[in-house]
């Protein structure tokens, strides 16, 4: 055994008591938020939703900052401090326009003041629309028989070289609605309803699922693959037809799809992707949990609009 | 749990051999059932992780000014997590289940040979080779879905496949005397990695000098630039913490770093007191994408949409920076150090929290250790070591507010809009400190035949509730808190070792 060292080791280990527990810990009691949520547009006034942050195991309602100093300017010159009305909204007097800047101000006793600015832009015109329908008819039995209509769009613009832009693309269907409690359906007016669209192209992230913008239904992008050129958009979607019926009153009272192409910010573009990260992120435990991206200075939330084309197709089954 | 295992044989004045085997096998669970009115949930999560490693090394001396170490090693590593979770109606005993499992793992084979040459007073010239075989899983995954409705059950596995990866580096080094009181050291490390047909290469200069101020003061500066072929994936969330080794592939490029030290040692009254402070860049750093998980994907048909790499940022870059003070006392009855580290790590990725910079997990602003050993005599000794950590930072949203969207289930004027939970950045909130103290008193005694050592002890000696991961819950008066959940209370423990 000269020379030879061996260690050899045995460890006992007594347990005794659990090898978890459960403690309470403290959240650091969060600063509380001024939160200011407004989507402005050159078709309506300005108007914004002022309410305060809470803690995270703060089970309350959202607390509104009805009594808050709220202040807009256009071009850096003071306008007008709007007035909180009864449906939740700061109101203005005034629509926003074209190639102006827009500030607003909030101001709330014991919390820190705010700030948040929004550059209305020009539009970016729709140059044309191509459309193509497929009619499915599927035939139940006994006479009655219902239509898909598989409707391909190809929505052309030109994009300005000049800097990055961001879209957001929302299709409506406008159609009759009708009265059944008689024989023959009635004609009751118009009524519009977001149409959902699929599409291939890339720059309709997975994660860029349908969000609702104001009052518009669609999806954001950029213009990162087709940078200053003039681009196609192509989506299709499809539409769903009682098919006598349709058949018959379209030719009084057609169908008509909206195409709603809006110019929107950055600002716009990284809240949407971030919140719908955080939507999805929510409650996967080993999800990264998303930071969803403000554009209000000191506070919370997000104060920007956009400049709208439309396009109007009636649709002939 | 633990078992570990060494030899050393010398065969004759010029060859030595050691043989060590250490195999670990760990598992921290948690399980929670709450009944309500209506509904049983039932919780249960588990952390799994396990490695072995072994090492035979021969040392054999070439010559007066030369000798050698041969070593080859073998290591395992395995990480796995579980999820299970079930809901039960308690009026019909209809349920719905749900169970995750995960495990990925990293198996070394390696060969290095390593010489040490003193040609001469002024020159101790170190170089080697090396050579490592790597088979990477970087995770393999289970999911089951089972119901009542036995048509909708689901059990299905699927995976990364394996990666193969050769490594290499060859080295050397030479520490020289330049002139009085002036010793440099001088080298250069070359390596290369092999994976997916793509071959990285990467040649690191090495530069050090120390200058001696007095016989027991001197100063030392340092440049290192380093090259890595394995990146470090954690999660940020407050959950179990998951660990994941992963190899650079043909998409993920090596992180590189490049660090800069300066230093100053001294010596007095029997203590050694040293100062240094550095500074260090990082690039190629990886990170979980936002919103991304490791788990997930599981129902995706495209396989690219499950692959760990589609899950993760590459661009990151970090800085580390601080300064480390450790006083040293080597004689005497009292023995030990006390060291302090102070230190800010952060990473900055174009994509996550908006390219803004954030804290590393792992970065640790305290780090204290106080490690003490007192001899009362040739027979009993105590030892004891305390070690005290900023705690990691982690992601966690401790405020809450209205969201634009608006939200379609809702029940009042006052929650007709989505909430949203706001994280200011990544890693924003910092667990609670990590700090324990260990005892053990050593009983030593000379036998016929060898030393044994009898050695009682306590780990956690105070029983300090270190966490572990956090969770939300409702306390028990049905209130939202949030939960920490430790491991390791005290642990008593007793040991014995016999020398031959």
């Amino acid at each position: 055994m000269k020379n030879i060292l061996i260690i050899y080791s045995l460890l006992l280990v007594l347990v005794i008591s659990s090898c978890k527990k459960k403690l309470d810990i403290d959240i650091p009691e969060a600063a509380k938020h001024i939160v200011v949520n407004g989507i402005i547009t050159t078709d309506s006034i300005v108007k914004v939703r002022v309410t305060k942050s809470k803690s995270i195991l703060d089970e309350k309602p959202v607390e509104i900052l009805s009594s808050a100093e709220v202040k807009l300017y256009k071009d850096d010159i003071f306008t007008e401090t709007m007035t909180y009305n009864d449906s939740g909204f700061f109101m203005s007097s005034i629509t926003p326009v074209e190639n102006s800047d827009y500030k607003i101000t909030v101001d709330s006793p014991g919390l820190t003041s705010v700030e948040a600015n929004y550059h209305s832009g020009p539009p970016t015109d729709i140059l044309s629309v191509d459309t193509f329908m497929r009619i499915n008819i599927n035939d139940w039995g006994d006479g009655y028989i219902d239509t898909t209509y598989e409707i391909h769009l190809g929505i052309k613009i030109k994009d300005d070289a000049a800097k990055d832009n961001y879209y957001f693309l929302g299709v409506s269907l406008y159609r009759p609605a009708y009265d059944y409690s008689d024989i023959y359906p009635i004609f009751a007016g118009y009524y519009e309803n977001p149409l959902y669209y699929d599409s291939n192209e890339p720059f309709f992230k997975k994660e860029n699922i349908s969000f609702m913008l104001g009052n518009i239904e669609g999806q954001v992008f950029n213009d990162e693959i087709f940078n200053g050129k003039e681009y196609v958009i192509n989506i299709s979607a499809d539409i769903y037809n009682d098919y006598y019926y349709y058949k018959r009153a379209n030719e009084q009272y057609p169908d008509y799809l909206i195409i709603k192409f809006l110019t929107v910010t950055a600002d716009i573009y990284n809240y949407i992707i971030s919140y719908n990260l955080n939507r999805q992120s929510e409650y996967d435990p080993f999800a990264q949990p998303v930071q969803v991206y403000s554009n209000v200075k000191n506070g919370l939330g997000l104060f920007s609009g956009y400049t709208l084309s439309t396009d109007t197709i009636k649709l002939n089954y | 749990m633990g078992c570990q295992c060494k030899i050393n044989h010398k065969f004759s004045d010029r060859d030595r051999i050691y043989l060590s085997v250490y195999t670990g096998k760990d598992r921290a669970y948690s399980n929670y059932k709450n009944t309500w009115e209506e509904f049983t949930d039932e919780f249960k999560s588990d952390l799994k992780w396990g490695n072995i490693t072994s090492a035979f090394r021969w040392n054999h001396i070439i010559g007066k000014k030369m000798f050698a170490n041969t070593t080859v090693t073998y290591s395992k590593y395995n990480f796995g997590v579980g999820m299970f979770e079930k809901s039960t109606d308690n009026s019909d005993n209809a349920f719905e289940e749900y169970a995750f499992d995960y495990n990925s793992g990293i198996e070394d084979w390696a060969v290095k040979t390593d010489f040490d040459f003193c040609p001469s007073v002024n020159h101790s010239i170190k170089f080697g080779l090396n050579y490592i075989y790597h088979t990477f899983s970087p995770g393999i995954q289970a999911f089951k879905y089972k119901s009542n409705d036995t048509s909708s059950k689901i059990d299905t596995t699927f995976g990364n496949s394996n990666i193969y990866a050769n490594e290499y580096y060859i080295f050397a080094e030479d520490e020289m005397i330049l002139f009085k009181n002036m010793k440099a050291n001088i080298g250069v490390h070359h390596s290369g990695f092999y994976v997916n047909d793509t071959l990285y290469t990467s040649t690191q200069p090495r530069v050090s000098l120390r200058y001696l101020i007095s016989s027991d003061w001197s100063v030392k500066a340092a440049y290192t630039e380093m090259e890595q072929y394995l990146h470090l994936l954690t999660n940020t969330t407050i959950g179990m913490p998951t660990d994941l080794w992963l190899p650079v592939t043909d998409n993920i490029s090596p992180q590189k770093s490049t660090q800069y030290a300066l230093g100053s040692a001294y010596s007095y009254k029997g203590f050694d007191i040293s100062i240094e402070t550095y500074y260090k860049t990082m690039s190629n750093m990886i990170e979980y994408k936002e919103g991304a998980s490791f788990i997930s994907g599981f129902s995706e048909e495209d396989e690219s949409e499950r692959a760990w790499e589609n899950k993760i940022e590459t661009d990151g870059k970090g800085t580390s920076y601080g300064i480390e003070l450790l006083v040293k006392r080597n004689i005497g009855k009292t023995t030990g150090w006390v060291g302090y580290t102070w230190s800010k790590t952060d990473r900055q990725f174009s994509n996550i929290s908006f390219g803004e910079s954030f804290p590393y997990t792992y970065d640790r602003r305290h780090d204290i250790s106080i490690v003490i050993t007192h001899k009362f005599n040739d027979k009993i000794d105590i030892a004891g070591t305390w070690v005290y950590g900023t705690g990691n930072a982690v992601t966690l949203s401790y405020e809450s507010y209205r969201a634009l969207q608006q939200y379609y289930y809702s029940y009042d004027n006052y929650t007709d809009y989505d909430i949203i939970n706001h994280i200011e950045k990544r890693n924003n909130f910092r667990m609670p400190a990590y700090h324990r103290l260990d005892l053990a008193v050593n009983f030593r005694k000379k036998k016929k035949f060898g030393n044994r050592t009898w050695t009682v002890g306590a780990y956690n000696v105070y029983n300090r509730k270190n966490p572990f991961f956090l969770r939300f819950g409702r306390d028990e008066n049905g209130k939202k808190a949030l939960f920490q959940y430790s491991l390791f209370p005290v642990i008593p423990s007793v040991s014995f070792k016999y020398e031959f």
